[in-house]
């Protein structure tokens, strides 16, 4: 069908020949090429090339999202450490604290016992020297009585006991009736 | 590269006319008259024109006058070169062996083929541990920009069922092409017949991208935008359907015009070389160092353009197919 194209001069010479035999071979053995192609070449080729395309995007893909699990996990980390940190603080805080009050309830404490211990022996001190003044007392006027009753013993005349006798009555007031 | 082009043109049409006697032919005509040896004239041109500058016109034997005069009247001999080396031959023998194969680009077409399916086994087996290496990692680097850059990116996520495809194709029209460039080979994606059916195959896979998706109705309904007014739709739908096969047509005639013009520049250049030793001597000694450095310029850029044709060719049925998956955009 394409045989007039040689009868032009510029295609003259054969090179525009078709030789639909050539064709036809060609048609064949391409389409066979392209399947003996695809199914034992391209095939495998392309299913290795999509494996390792999966297998570095999965290895791409997992080590990021490992990243980001090791970067959340430091950041968890960190939070940690600044809420122990936080935590160290108050328990120093509330540690000073206490042992700030207890210090100070026990000086309370001590100075009130010293206070109470004092105020204590003073009065006792106190009931003790009044106890022993009392006595004291009592017992000089023992010794006064029993000086005095050695003196007067010693020196007491029936006169002179008469007469005090008679002072003494002179004292008593005057009873009426 | 334009001028020696033309230099040859010039010279073939002129070395008849001005040279009249049969002795001036000869070593222009040698080059057809040895068939074992035309396979590849990039090896066997220069070795040719050596041999008549040194040895003069001793070397124009009557065997040669012979042959000069049953090549005819209209045919130069350079030309007849250049054709032979370009154009398919029937009853091939590959590398000047014994046997015959039916088709010279059939043949290696198929050396093709197979190059693709080793290197692809090797590089499958290359790979350990989801790794990897030697011929592995090069064609890992093309698997991954064929499937990533151009199946992915302009079809889309139904991309991923068009890669085999386009895999095969960017692979086998990289390995004709550069297979094509040893001595004693052919590039088989530079046969028209070759790249209609590459390309057959191609509308194929546009037209199946449509049709899965939409339906044989829908698809055909998707080729003309939605909602235009009827009096367009007469213009429209015949430039659309036409659009449909100008599509494969275009990377039918690209591929094959691409692969076509870089071996017969080659051929061209290093035809310069007897086409010169046959309008004097000296100026074919002269020609053989620009000759071959000329030729082995075309021959690095046809590196270049080996890789740049196999991903136009895969790029544009990828955005083909994409077209008629998603005829939205």
């Amino acid at each position: 069908m394409f045989s007039n194209l040689t009868a032009l001069p510029l295609l003259a010479g054969g090179l525009t020949d078709i030789d639909l035999m050539l064709t036809v071979f060609t048609l064949i053995l391409f389409t066979l090429f392209v399947i003996v192609l695809s199914k034992f070449a391209w095939g495998p080729l392309l299913a290795a090339i999509d494996e390792r395309e999966k297998s570095i995007r999965e290895a791409i893909e997992s080590s990021r999202k490992q990243n980001a699990e090791a970067a959340a996990l430091l950041a968890q980390h960190k939070e940690l450490v600044r809420e122990i940190g936080a935590e160290r603080e108050t328990i120093i805080k509330k540690a000073t604290k206490e042992a700030e009050d207890f210090r100070a309830d026990l000086m309370a404490k001590a100075r009130s016992d010293g206070e109470d211990i004092v105020r204590r022996a003073k009065e006792q001190i106190e009931r003790e020297s009044s106890v022993a003044l009392a006595k004291l007392r009592e017992e000089v006027a023992d010794l006064a009585i029993l000086g005095a009753s050695k003196i007067v013993a010693s020196s007491m005349t029936p006169e002179a006991q008469k007469k005090l006798v008679s002072e003494f009555v002179g004292s008593l007031p005057k009873v009426k009736n | 590269m334009m001028l020696s082009a033309l230099l040859l043109t010039l010279a073939v049409a002129q070395a008849p006319h001005q040279e009249p006697a049969p002795s001036a032919a000869p070593p222009v005509v040698e080059m057809t008259a040895t068939p074992a040896e035309e396979h590849s004239p990039a090896a066997e041109a220069p070795s040719h024109a050596a041999a008549p500058a040194n040895e003069g016109h001793a070397a124009a034997t009557a065997a040669e006058g012979h042959a000069a005069a049953a090549e005819g009247e209209g045919h130069g001999g350079a030309s007849a070169v250049l054709m032979h080396h370009v154009t398919d031959q029937a009853g091939y023998h590959p590398l000047g062996l014994p046997f015959s194969v039916p088709s010279k680009h059939l043949f290696f077409l198929i050396v093709a083929m197979l190059l693709v399916i080793l290197a692809a086994r090797l590089a499958l087996s290359s790979y350990k541990d989801g790794a990897p290496s030697g011929v592995g990692s090069v064609v890992e680097t093309l698997v991954v920009y064929v499937r990533d850059e151009i199946a992915i990116k302009n079809i889309g996520h139904d991309g991923a069922k068009f890669t085999p495809l386009l895999l095969s194709f960017f692979f086998f029209i990289l390995f004709a092409a550069l297979f094509g460039l040893l001595p004693f080979s052919a590039t088989a994606t530079g046969n028209l017949s070759v790249t209609m059916a590459l390309a057959g195959i191609s509308f194929v896979a546009q037209m199946y991208a449509g049709i899965s998706k939409y339906g044989v109705v829908g698809h055909f309904k998707n080729l003309v935008p939605h909602g235009l007014p009827a009096p367009i739709l007469i213009v429209m739908i015949p430039i659309e359907v036409m659009s449909m096969f100008t599509k494969p047509f275009a990377l039918m005639i690209r591929l094959f015009a691409n692969m076509l013009a870089g071996h017969m520049m080659i051929t061209a250049l290093l035809m310069l070389v007897p086409l010169c030793a046959a309008i004097s001597q000296t100026l074919g000694v002269v020609m053989i160092p620009i000759s071959l450095g000329m030729a082995l310029f075309i021959m690095c850029l046809e590196i270049l353009v080996a890789f740049i044709q196999a991903y136009v060719f895969t790029l544009f049925s990828a955005i083909f197919i994409g077209m008629y998956a998603h005829p939205a955009h």
